[in-house]
């Protein structure tokens, strides 16, 4: 299974820079992220050098961002008659999928690269914390892969470009907004146990402990739970397309 | 062998293919005819695995479909109608993306690239994207790319559609030659690639397989000198 997904890894990450989709977006995401950033008063207000503000603007962004990178994932595939094929050859339809979401975790992780640009241009000019702002990448990659696979998840539903970017944003933004605040106010004061799991489920909640420095083994499973459950359900639906 | 038995498949309450049943031996030909949306991608789409549920059996020799389906996806290659490329890829990126997919060895994908590049005319189109290919170079490098695992049953949508005289020709000439080592299923509207290369008929109708047989039988039987006429005969039985 580790040599097809391979073999389709290869052949999805090569597409994404075969296009000019892909400069695109990365050009997309730099000005988004810094007309996000530098427009925001908090930028300028924070007295701790840690990039907080550049990486709390992380999320929204790759919430367009990354629909805009998997919307082509299943609908060139239909659209070029090369579905037919490749899920008609020897190797595990797992790998198929594993490879579209490693691909496009792959390039998101390439966007977040570049936009170091913006550390090193900073790091210039201030004295930053720097292993604050090591960990709060790690956090912003670990998100970025959790966003990627819901992405990924909303494009099998539609073989069609527009559908699969609104309805990818349309799944970001909710899972961004979903705080479990109506969930933890039907327990009492009492539940504090069943309140602080309700709220841990959290994407936003987690994201957030992480890039302000309180890196958790629990946090790190969360985002990598989330991720391999969107992929495990991206390749349900295209099994159950197929029926 | 490939063999087809009692071979049902709906979509929801719809059922597009009735209990299908035939075989298609090695070193034969079969034209899979019928007219529009008498159910020949769905009866293609199911035989290499493609659609995960239906009743009935697909095997080739011990491997059943729905017990291995990659085993049995090792003996299958399919072209579809149009398409089939990636378009970003060269012709030889390509081809080796197919053999990696068919688990070919380096010697193995070496020769059998260099084999088919010949007999398909391909090497002069070997480095450039299949985006830029014309319609002749795509349907050849589509046929190169499914031949590469060197399967024992090829499955083929409308091979000679949109090629020019010349290449309709090479590429018949081409498949007749292939087609003595493995089976063919040629679904086609194009009546003189029946007359050209198929041995044997299959004629579908409404999910339902309506003939079987040899084509000069198919011809004879409903008293026609070619394919077309004895086509639109049936059909004109059928309603």
């Amino acid at each position: 299974m580790l040599h097809d997904t391979l073999i389709c890894f290869c052949k999805d990450f090569r597409f994404y820079f075969s296009s000019r989709l892909m400069y695109l977006l990365l050009a997309a995401y730099m000005l988004l992220l810094s007309a996000m950033c530098f427009f925001s008063p908090d930028f300028y207000a924070k007295t701790e050098a840690d990039l907080l503000t550049f990486f709390m603007y992380q999320p929204v962004v790759l919430a367009i961002i990354t629909p805009a990178l998997t919307m082509r994932s299943f609908a060139d595939e239909a659209r070029n008659r090369t579905l037919e094929i490749i899920l008609s050859q020897p190797i595990s339809r797992l790998s198929v999928v594993l490879a579209k979401f490693l691909a496009s975790w792959s390039v998101c992780i390439i966007m977040l690269a570049s936009s170091a640009l913006i550390w090193a241009v900073l790091a210039a000019l201030t004295d930053l914390n720097n292993q604050m702002i090591l960990f709060s990448y790690l956090a912003a990659v670990l998100m970025s892969a959790s966003l990627c696979a819901l992405s990924l998840f909303a494009a099998v539903f539609s073989y069609s470009f527009v559908a699969s970017f609104i309805l990818g944003v349309l799944f970001c933004a909710m899972l961004l907004n979903i705080n479990f605040g109506f969930v933890s106010s039907l327990f009492s004061q009492d539940s504090l146990l069943a309140m602080k799991l309700a709220r841990s489920f959290s994407f936003m909640r987690q994201y957030t402990a992480m890039v302000s420095g309180q890196i958790s083994l629990s946090a790190c499973l969360y985002f990598i739970s989330l991720s391999a459950a969107f992929v495990f359900l991206t390749y349900a639906v295209l099994e159950y397309k197929r029926r | 062998m490939l063999i087809v038995k009692d071979l049902s498949k709906s979509f929801g309450r719809i059922e597009v293919l009735h209990k299908l049943s035939f075989s298609l031996p090695s070193g034969e030909i079969t034209a899979l005819l019928g007219p529009n949306g008498a159910g020949k991608t769905t009866l293609m789409r199911s035989i290499i695995g493609y659609y995960d549920t239906f009743s009935g059996q697909v095997s080739y020799g011990d491997t059943d479909l729905a017990d291995s389906r990659s085993a049995f996806a090792a003996h299958i290659a399919y072209v579809p109608e149009s398409g089939g490329l990636y378009p970003e890829m060269t012709v030889a990126e390509y081809l080796r993306f197919m053999a990696d997919l068919k688990h070919l060895s380096s010697s193995e994908f070496a020769l059998r690239s260099d084999m088919l590049a010949a007999a398909l005319e391909l090497n002069s189109v070997l480095m450039q994207k299949c985006e830029t290919l014309s319609k002749g170079y795509s349907r050849r490098t589509a046929i190169a790319g499914a031949l590469i695992g060197h399967p024992d049953v090829l499955i083929l949508d409308e091979p000679c559609e949109g090629l020019d005289l010349q290449q309709k020709i090479n590429l018949r000439a081409f498949l007749k030659d292939y087609g003595r080592s493995c089976a063919i299923l040629l679904s086609t509207h194009i009546m003189e690639d029946v007359e050209a290369l198929a041995q044997r008929v299959l004629l579908i109708n409404k999910g339902e397989l309506v003939c079987d047989s040899p084509l000069a039988d198919f011809k004879r039987r409903f008293q026609s000198n070619n394919i077309e006429d004895a086509f639109c005969a049936v059909i004109k039985q059928l309603g």
